[in-house]
């Protein structure tokens, strides 16, 4: 290329590198600035190039190479810096105007932002107001005759029955709730009547929510209670007390006990109210004797010979025994299977009471140990666990669901630890006279004669009636039958056999004047060598009314401490002076 | 390597500086907010207030003052503002501008009482004062958002008032302000008053829209709320609150298919809406459709609930069963 043309070209990319910049700094965008810069310093380089020429020593063209780029670099630091008084000039023209007028000067027009309608999610303040829910009124708890279990007065619960805190349970702002306080809180607070779009509203609008704390009355008989209570007395064990159409529970008693009163605190509370109910409490957690726990729902022991009457049942309802008169015999040892210890009876020579041979009804009035096994074997450990498991009984292996009772905290009788437990001959003919590895509830023994009583029908037992919140009735138990154990026929042959056990048999001491009952006795063994005492009865066998069951921690044989508890007790509940 | 391979790499490390050093000059040389007056100006002013105390002129003293006053507040001395602001209107207690400056000194100082009697004060000197509106309206909404004190809250009413009659450009939100505080303050007509003077100055004005639907509402006039609910959701179809707020009317008047259609519609907008899967769960209780509400009741159980919210979800879960 001629030298000429070079020189024309190199001057006219300088004139172009000049006009690039100068129109350059008008521009807003940053980005294209730094690129007309760029651009321009690369074509006002050519010339100046072109000018150093490439003559001489490299160490002079290299030094004059770094004086024009350090030339060109200064000269890009200054135009960005003028750039920037001409973009940013009416920043700098208001900090400047701004000295003259600190603060006197009028403000601009205000600015409201605004967002286009159609973009909006959310409309309005977005304010909600407190809703008001007035949560110091409580309920009442009454027994079924109107009677004040539980109240709260000036801002304290009180319990006019400290002996109930077993059912009751406590509100204590130091230990929380329990009991039906803690399984009807949601009435008893009123929570229960609150409409959950009033209190989005009451959000909404500011507008009130109504709350009306409802009055449980419960299914409890304080008369009955209280004889259930003086006949246990303070011996350790439970009362459980059923209304048998209904499965009701009218009584229900544990010994020992607690006063939920020592665990609530007064409005308002001192430190030494506070220090009171925390001794209260540490020392009932620190008993032996475990003063918290319902016997009667959440005790588990082992039934004796009171389980005599679900294998009798079993063996009537399968067929496995014909009727009631069929034979059984009742022989001081039964040997059950190779290496296991024959089964004996309570006492040597039964057979002589029983007869040999005997009946289904002798057996079970003189508690035969030797004829039950008998019929335990005949039933079979499939059909003996289907039996136990219509009575609510099952093995721990197999144990689902929760526990009938629902009101207040109850545990599920087992009749073994596992199902292949009842496999092996002894240990099915010892579950089946009352020993091996069943644990039950008195509850669970009152359900058992309760459901022999109601014509084979398993009822679920309740507490709790009624919830009423003024005229308006919130909850409403209804008797709720659970299943057909056994057949009424069956139900029928089961009560004449409980009632000739009173007329002839161990139960008889519970006989009771211008009225027919039906029970069984139980001893069950335990570790320590003095056994529990164990009674269930149904009372009046003609039409069954009340079903009970008694338990007295080593009270002996069922017959000595517990039978007078419940003859007690059905004397109180039928009006008859034992 | 050569010696023109070499000085590619220097021109190259160089364009590399250079690019850095105009990145770095490109930030903005003047702050965007007005630099404080420099110290050295009080000297000038303080000459000025010399020359005017050696005068005879009174006026022209207290203005001297007050333009010192000015100053002191500029460089965030306030209490020598206000001694200044003192001296000037102890010379001419018709400076309402002085009022206010005080005024405005005395909320910098936290006296907000201080601060509220010299608003006032200013006000009654020019009833049309704008910027003394403007910034008690400030204070009074940072008072009141503390302690909801119902007197405040009626001169926070007032005051947007005010400010909606002396800029009619700014009345619909200013009117919207008010309507939301006088709502706050109970007075539903004043507030409906309010909504309807900021929907008549902007017809689009959906919030106000929305507002003036919850008064109907509260005073059991649907069909009214309904209107504005139409309406709002016409101009914002993807405002959850909207549809929620009218499924809850719809559900009050017995309309449950169309509450469902609403509160379902909220949900699809927003899917995590507390209120819209209670009120639903609700409504379908009340249909019998107990698989459906324990489905939203379910949902429920996976969010955070503030505690009315949380005692709506177990009163409903106490309607329709469904483990806790």
């Amino acid at each position: 290329m001629p030298d000429r043309l070079r020189a024309w070209i190199a001057w006219f990319a300088g004139v172009l590198g000049i006009l690039i910049l100068g129109s350059g700094l008008l521009l807003d965008s940053v980005m294209q600035w730094r690129l007309h810069l760029l651009a321009g310093l690369w074509l006002l380089s050519l010339p100046a190039r072109r000018l150093i020429g490439q003559s001489g020593a490299t160490a002079h063209r290299s030094l004059r190479g770094l004086m024009l780029m350090a030339v060109l670099g200064f000269a890009a630091i200054g135009l960005q810096l003028m750039r920037n008084q001409v973009t940013q000039s009416e920043a700098t023209l208001r900090a400047v105007a701004s000295l003259a007028q600190p603060v006197a000067a009028e403000q601009p027009q205000p600015v409201f932002p605004e967002t286009d309608p159609a973009e909006r999610t959310s409309l309005g303040s977005g304010r909600t107001f407190p809703v008001a829910i007035n949560a110091g009124a409580r309920g009442r708890i009454l027994d079924r005759n109107g009677i004040v279990l539980a109240e709260t007065v000036d801002g304290r619960r009180t319990y006019p029955n400290p002996a109930l805190g077993h059912l009751i349970g406590f509100q204590s702002r130091l230990y929380g709730t329990t009991g039906l306080e803690a399984r009807f809180d949601a009435q008893l607070s009123g929570v229960a009547t609150l409409s959950p779009t009033a209190i989005l509203e009451a959000r909404l609008l500011g507008s009130s929510v109504e709350q009306f704390p409802a009055d449980l009355t419960l299914t409890l008989d304080s008369r009955l209670q209280e004889a259930a209570q003086q006949a246990l007395g303070e011996r350790a064990g439970a009362v459980a007390l059923l209304d048998v159409p209904t499965g009701a529970i009218l009584a229900m008693v544990t010994y020992p006990r607690f006063d939920p009163n020592q665990l609530v605190l007064p409005e308002p509370a001192t430190q030494a109210d506070v220090d009171r109910v925390q001794a209260a409490w540490a020392e009932l957690n620190a008993r032996s004797d475990a003063p918290l726990l319902n016997r009667a729902t959440q005790g588990r022991y082992p039934p004796g010979s009171v389980i005599k009457t679900l294998t009798a049942a079993a063996a009537l309802d399968s067929g496995v025994l014909a009727d009631p008169m069929a034979p059984v015999t009742c022989p001081n040892l039964l040997p059950t299977e190779a290496g296991a210890p024959p089964v004996r009876n309570a006492v040597d020579n039964l057979f002589r009471r029983t007869g040999d041979p005997s009946d289904l009804v002798r057996v079970y009035a003189f508690s035969c140990n030797t004829a039950f096994a008998q019929i335990g074997l005949l039933l079979g450990a499939d059909r003996f666990l289907e039996y136990a498991r219509r009575f609510g009984l099952q093995t721990v292996d197999t144990r689902s669901g929760p526990p009938d009772l629902r009101d207040i905290p109850a545990e599920v009788g087992t009749i073994a630890n596992e199902a292949s437990f009842l496999q092996r001959p002894a240990a099915l003919a010892d579950t089946a006279f009352g020993q091996g590895q069943a644990l039950v509830t008195p509850l669970d023994m009152a359900q058992l004669a309760a459901s022999v009583a109601n014509e084979g029908r398993l009822m679920r037992p309740y507490l709790v009636a009624e919830a009423r919140a003024g005229e308006q009735v919130i909850y409403q138990a209804q008797p709720e039958p659970l299943r057909q154990v056994v057949s009424p026929e069956t139900s029928r042959r089961m009560l004449d056999i409980m009632r000739t056990s009173v007329e002839i048999g161990y139960a008889q001491p519970i006989a009771l004047p211008g009225v027919s009952i039906g029970a069984k006795t139980g001893t069950a063994e335990t570790p320590r060598g003095v056994p529990h005492s164990w009674i269930i009865a149904v009372a009046p066998v003609e039409q069954p009314r009340y079903a009970i069951a008694v338990i007295v921690e080593y009270g002996g044989e069922g017959s000595r401490s517990a039978l007078p508890v419940a003859r007690q007790v059905l004397a109180a509940a039928l009006g008859v002076t034992p | 390597m050569t010696r023109s391979a070499m000085g590619r790499i220097w021109c190259g490390a160089a364009l590399i500086v250079l690019v850095m050093v105009l990145a770095a000059c490109s930030e903005p040389l003047v702050e965007p907010r007005a630099p404080r007056t420099p110290t050295a100006v009080i000297d000038r002013y303080n000459a000025i207030v010399a020359t005017a105390e050696a005068g005879e002129d009174l006026l022209a003293r207290a203005r001297a003052y007050y333009d010192r006053g000015n100053i002191w507040f500029d460089q965030q001395n306030y209490t020598e503002a206000i001694a200044d602001y003192d001296r000037a209107l102890a010379l001419d207690p018709s400076m309402s501008r002085a009022f206010h400056n005080r005024g405005l000194a005395h909320a910098m100082l936290k006296e907000y009482d201080a601060a509220l009697r010299d608003y006032a004060l200013a006000i009654h000197l020019d009833p049309d004062y704008r910027r003394a509106y403007e910034n008690r309206v400030r204070l009074l909404e940072e008072l009141t958002a503390r302690t909801p004190d119902e007197t405040l809250l009626q001169q926070l009413a007032d005051d947007y008032g005010n400010l909606a009659r002396l800029i009619p450009a700014a009345e619909a939100p200013y009117r919207y302000r008010q309507g939301l505080i006088l709502a706050r303050l109970g007075d539903r007509t004043a507030a409906r008053e309010a909504f309807d003077a900021a929907i008549r100055a902007r017809p689009q004005h959906v919030d106000a829209l929305y507002e003036r639907a919850l008064l109907h509402y509260a005073d059991g006039d649907l069909n009214a709320a309904l209107a504005d609910l139409d309406t709002a959701l016409r101009l914002s179809p993807r405002a959850a609150n909207a549809y929620y707020v009218r499924g809850l009317i719809h559900r009050a008047q017995g309309d449950t298919r169309g509450a469902i259609a609403d509160f379902g519609q909220a949900l699809i907008l927003q899917p995590a809406y507390p209120e819209a899967l209670i009120a639903r769960a609700a409504t379908y209780a009340e249909q019998g459709n107990i698989t459906a509400a324990r489905a939203d009741l379910q949902r429920l159980d996976d969010l955070q609930l503030d505690p009315p919210l949380q005692q709506a979800r177990e009163a409903l879960r106490l309607r329709i069963g469904g483990s806790g």
